[in-house]
């Protein structure tokens, strides 16, 4: 898999944040992570990914970074149902982006939201995900990659 | 399935033929199957309004007979008033107003009773019991007739004595002799009279009865008819009703039974894309979608291939509505044909299949109804097809590997695995740490490059090629990375991406040298007397000896000539990752003799030394716990000239500052970050970094780096290292 398609994935979650208050993310160095142990925190959004390139792309975030998100974009409410549900703009505005990048020959899933990592359904054993850490205030993030050619 | 659709497209053709000849006669067969029952029903009701014309009729008749019957019997009453009245008149001759009114009734009386039996007799009108004139028929029975005879006869005379009583009475004659006449008359004849007239009541009676009985016999008839046909209607069709659904029934059951069975997924389209309300079971298996009935084909294709072959299907779906285009030009432009589908899951995920669709015309009175359309899951077939694709390109590029391999010992090749995810779970440890400021993220660098040169360095001194161009390439990376003033975490993208290529190479290496070494295994445990073993595999293959080839592959590649000179290095032993760290430093000195000490052989010609030049690796034992690694080249010596030169250029230090800088203190410049004298970076040198390396794992260990050198004769240096043996390193 190449980086530029990689990339499509990061601005995807930059370009989020980039509209809430606070601009200053910051992407951290990409690591990779094997799929039997898979990265996650507190509550993620997952959309599958299907064309010439196949598999998931998740967004995990911990509670504490989601409420303060939250509250920066003008919700006050900050009960689990909106942490699923901004997860998964989260997770809708990684797909856009994706879908403008790709054009038609893709197909992106509607965002499904779990809390921890994703299972194997999604991530298979034998193969590594790429892990963007996501800086924002004080909390750190991730986008999680795993695409198959 | 193909086979069977396409028999039923012949046979939709061959209909359509026969249908177009027999076009006229189907339609007027259109009813054939319900012509009975439309025969039937009609004659029921003819029969219920014969019935009902017939009553009309005679109901009509019976209702005039009674009018007959009610003017008989008040004949009987005239007859009698008749006689009364003459008798009134022969007793009230005083009373001249009763006198009057008796005149007045006998006038009518008699004339009532004259007119009504007149009309009896030939039918005619007559005055009816409200003053109302009425017609009578003519009584019609021969009995009736001979009565009215009877009678007429009688009041023939006795109407006369009457006629002549009033004319005497209204020409105020002497009237008292023609009402004696008169009531003889009466007297004689109106018991008779009456008699005649109570029988002409009771023969009409009579006649109306026996047209009320026949009235009667006619309906109990009509409806006893009506009846029976209504049975019939009943029996007859409820059988072939309950005969036909009987068919349908089994057809019915026959097509689910079909559709329940079928393994492909089979249903119409019409020419909206709509699909038809029956399909297949195992429709719903294939397309993983539960209420396809009805559904839109293109909208069900839409979520699950992209919305351009959906509208391409749409496409070629059109085109075989149009009657014009032949079905089997256009049989080729299927686009469904093998599709790959990805069907969206509920957890956010898709499941992929690849599925054939084959569509064929469904004709209807010549014309195309609908599409059939099947669907067959060929998921396995095609996965299986990709697999020995796979791993035919795999068995290939495993060919390819094992030819870049072979010339490795597998034991070698085992431990350099292994070091190599050591080394990439370090680099990747390293991209791990989380750095949000510049310097700290560009510090990342800097220690990847030292990762990766050491691991560029042992897979150099392994002749693997690969391994050593993707470790190049990766120091490219890091080098325009550390070039970068703003750096940030992104920009290590490339790095990472080449960080899992190469993990997934080394995976595919793995493999092979571990069906390589099973193989290794058999062929040992046939051949090699089990003391042996041992040896073998710890002692005579445990990395040394391969120093050798890395020192005369890096002299080959730079053109030089080499005779390497080795010795003590299996007379301690250490412990398996200490001595992987000894092994990197030698062959970082390694590196560095060949490339910056030995002189090419032209040089060395001109300097009259000889063409060949020798470096010596020495591993020796000071004591139980140091032992003293020396790397000496007979070659150039430290150039110090161009270190300082360099460091000048490196503009990291003042001109003055430099000058002042004594061969010691020039000497240490060597082992800084990013400084090498190579004029150009090579696989082999002008990273910088080499020494570096060394330093760290010296000053790691507490160790300690002696460099004495001699202009155009000698390099050398002597590196002193603690012992660290196997029960140590487990114990620390």
């Amino acid at each position: 898999m190449s980086e530029q398609t990689l990339q499509v994935f990061i601005d995807g979650v930059v370009r989020f944040f980039e509209h809430t208050n606070d601009k200053n993310v910051k992407v951290g160095t990409p690591y990779l992570v094997e799929n039997e142990t898979p990265a996650a925190y507190d509550v993620t959004g997952i959309i599958g990914i299907s064309g010439p390139y196949r598999g998931c792309v998740y967004f995990t975030a911990p509670r504490i970074l989601l409420k303060h998100l939250l509250l920066s974009i003008g919700e006050t409410e900050t009960t689990n149902e909106y942490l699923f549900d901004l997860v998964g703009e989260v997770a809708n505005t990684i797909s856009g982006n994706a879908r403008s990048a790709f054009g038609h020959e893709f197909m992106i899933s509607v965002p499904a939201m779990i809390e921890g990592a994703p299972d194997h359904i999604h991530l298979p054993k034998n193969m590594r995900s790429y892990v963007i850490p996501i800086y924002w205030k004080a909390y750190h993030a991730a986008v999680v990659i795993c695409l198959e050619c | 399935m193909a086979k069977l659709s396409s028999t039923k497209l012949e046979t939709s053709e061959r209909s359509s033929k026969d249908g177009a000849k027999d076009g006229q006669k189907k339609v007027g067969s259109k009813y054939g199957k319900y012509s009975g029952i439309l025969i039937s029903v009609a004659l029921f009701i003819l029969l219920d309004a014969s019935v009902m014309i017939l009553n009309f009729y005679v109901s009509f008749e019976i209702s005039a007979d009674a009018i007959g019957i009610n003017l008989a019997g008040r004949q009987r009453m005239l007859s009698q008033r008749t006689a009364k009245t003459l008798y009134t008149l022969h007793s009230e001759t005083s009373d001249s107003k009763a006198f009057q009114d008796a005149v007045t009734e006998l006038t009518n009386t008699k004339n009532l009773f004259d007119s009504t039996l007149t009309a009896f007799t030939r039918g005619g009108e007559a005055q009816g019991a409200n003053k109302e004139p009425v017609v009578l028929p003519k009584v019609s029975s021969d009995e009736g007739q001979n009565t009215l005879r009877s009678a007429a006869e009688i009041w023939f005379d006795y109407k006369l004595s009457v006629d002549a009583l009033l004319a005497d009475i209204k020409e105020g004659r002497d009237f008292n002799k023609s009402l004696d006449k008169a009531l003889v008359q009466a007297k004689s004849k109106n018991l008779l009279l009456l008699g005649h007239m109570n029988d002409l009541t009771i023969n009409l009676e009579n006649v109306a009865s026996s047209k009320a009985s026949r009235l009667r016999i006619i309906q109990t008839v009509g409806i006893s008819l009506a009846i029976i046909n209504f049975l019939f209607i009943m029996l007859h069709f409820l059988r072939q009703l309950r005969d036909s659904d009987l068919v349908l029934e089994q057809a019915r059951k026959e097509t689910t039974e079909i559709l329940q069975t079928v393994n492909e997924g089979l249903f119409l389209v019409d020419e909206n894309m709509l699909i038809g309300n029956q399909h297949s079971t195992h429709l719903i298996d294939i397309l993983g979608v539960a209420d396809i009935a009805g559904q839109n084909f293109q909208h069900l294709l839409e979520n699950m291939i992209s919305e351009k072959d959906a509208e391409t299907a749409r496409g070629f779906i059109e085109l075989l509505f149009d009657k014009k285009i032949k079905e089997k030009l256009i049989g080729d432009l299927n686009p469904l044909n093998l599709i790959e589908v990805n069907i969206a899951q509920a957890s956010g995920g898709f499941l992929n299949k690849y599925l054939q669709f084959s569509f064929a015309r469904a004709l209807q009175d010549g014309d195309i109804s609908h599409v059939l359309v099947t669907v067959q899951d060929v998921t396995e077939k095609v996965r299986l097809e990709k697999a020995l694709v796979e791993s035919r390109k795999n068995s290939e590029s495993q060919i390819e590997l094992l030819t870049s391999l072979l010339h490795t010992h597998p034991s070698l090749l085992q431990e350099f695995i292994t070091n190599s995810y050591n080394c990439y779970n370090r680099i990747n440890n390293i991209l791990r740490q989380p750095a949000k400021t510049t310097p700290l993220v560009k510090e990342k660098a800097v220690s990847i490059f030292r990762e990766i040169h050491n691991f560029k360095g042992e897979a150099a001194s392994l002749k693997l090629e690969y391994f050593e161009n993707q470790a190049h390439a990766i120091e490219d990376t890091l080098a325009d990375l550390r070039s970068k003033a703003d750096i940030t975490g992104n920009d290590y993208l490339p790095l990472t991406v080449q960080l899992e290529n190469l993990i997934s190479y080394t995976q595919q290496v793995q493999q092979l040298t571990e069906k390589l070494a099973l193989f290794g295994h058999y062929t040992n445990k046939a051949l090699v007397p089990a003391s042996e073993k041992k040896i073998l595999g710890n002692r005579q293959q445990d990395g040394w000896n391969h120093l050798g080839d890395f020192v005369q592959n890096i002299a080959q590649r730079n053109g030089k000539l080499i005779k390497f000179v080795a010795s003590g290095l299996r007379d301690i032993e250490l412990d398996p990752d200490y001595a992987q760290q000894v092994k990197e430093i030698c062959v970082q000195l390694l590196r560095n003799a060949v490339t910056h000490g030995i002189e090419s052989p032209e040089d060395r010609e001109l300097t009259e030394k000889p063409i060949e030049g020798r470096i010596d690796l020495r591993l020796a034992k000071l004591s139980d716990e140091e032992m003293e690694i020396t790397v000496m080249d007979d070659g150039n010596g430290l150039d110090y000239s161009a270190i300082r030169e360099k460091a000048i250029e490196s503009g990291r230090w003042s001109e003055e500052e430099i000058d002042s800088w004594g061969n010691k203190h020039l000497l240490a410049l060597i082992f800084h970050e990013g400084f090498s004298t190579a004029k150009e970076v090579s696989k082999d040198a002008g990273r910088g970094v080499g020494m570096e390396a060394v330093m760290n794992h010296v000053l790691e260990h507490r160790g300690k780096i002696t460099v004495s050198s001699r202009r155009g004769r000698h390099c050398r240096f002597v590196i002193t290292l603690p012992i660290i043996t196997a029960r140590e390193g487990i114990a620390a």
